[in-house]
């Protein structure tokens, strides 16, 4: 098989490459016959597609057809930049924050100066929370110890309305 | 011409939401850098456990108490809870438990010990206040 054929001759051959009546040797030279001719028609186009040769050709219609196919290219590599990018984030937020877990950061100002000493700023932090939550505790003990208090008072009081109106 | 107006619309709101300003705690305000680093104050702040700790200690500035009694009363309105205590005349103490960032439970504390000397702190999630 030659080049210098014409479209008929072509498209027969072509017929035949579907048909799987061509051997070996005679697809791959159908192949480059394809690739180097000019010759066009629907049937070729589409066999030249099967071939896989449009990329390889660069004529107007595979031109079309890869530009169809890089925009998707591009669009499908965008998108897997952006998931890479969104799990990248989210994995290395929850890194962070089981790491923070794990440690202590503390940041202490003395008097509006900066105490520079980690491990005195810790200290100087946690007792200071200490005092807070100990404060904290207090108030509301406090508060439910005069709820109390106020709820027996009240209750003393209704006691004492009883008695006085049995009398 | 409507399709890209649309588009454009909705980039626009995409963009507000996402830069919206979330409401903040008056308290929060509280930490800022003339305060933080102001010599009548002491400052602490912890992160640890996914939890948030930050105290403000005011010793001998009438004004810096009035600020943090001024936050106090604005964060006051929006708590779900509040427990007071009195000591004589001056001195009170506060705790208010108010719903922030999505999370329910951020307390407040405020130790009042006189007209110049407080203390306030803030406590919770670590996420509430990203």
């Amino acid at each position: 098989m030659e080049n210098g054929l014409d479209i008929r001759e072509l498209e027969r051959l072509v017929e035949a490459y579907y048909a799987c009546g061509l051997s070996r040797e005679d697809e791959d030279c159908l192949r480059r016959v394809l690739v180097a001719t000019g010759l066009r028609s629907e049937a070729i186009d589409r066999c030249r597609l099967a071939m896989g040769l449009e990329v390889v050709m660069g004529n107007d219609a595979s031109a079309h057809v890869s530009k169809k196919h890089r925009r998707l290219r591009f669009l499908s590599v965008a998108a897997s930049v952006a998931v890479a990018i969104g799990i990248g984030v989210t994995v290395l937020a929850t890194w962070h924050r089981s790491s923070m877990g794990d440690r202590m950061e503390a940041v202490v100002y003395i008097n509006g100066t900066r105490v520079t000493d980690d491990a005195y700023a810790r200290a100087i932090a946690e007792k200071e929370r200490q005092e807070c939550i100990a404060m904290m505790m207090e108030v509301v003990a406090e508060s439910e110890l005069q709820q109390r208090e106020f709820s027996a008072q009240l209750q003393k009081a209704e006691r004492l309305r009883k008695q006085v109106s049995l009398n | 011409m409507k399709k890209y107006l649309l588009v454009a619309l909705l980039v626009c709101m995409g963009t507000a939401v996402c830069f919206a300003a979330k409401p903040k705690m008056a308290c929060e305000s509280l930490f800022v850098e003339s305060l933080i680093r102001n010599e009548k104050t002491d400052v602490s702040i912890i992160t640890s456990n996914g939890n948030y700790f930050r105290s403000l200690t005011v010793s001998g500035d009438k004004k810096i108490v009035d600020k943090i009694v001024g936050a106090i009363e604005a964060d006051r309105k929006i708590a779900s809870s509040v427990v007071e205590t009195f000591e004589g005349k001056e001195s009170y103490k506060m705790i208010l438990t108010i719903p922030y960032g999505g999370y329910e439970g951020i307390s407040v504390g405020f130790d009042k010990y006189s007209d110049t000397d407080a203390r306030i702190f803030i406590s919770g999630p670590v996420d509430a206040f990203k």
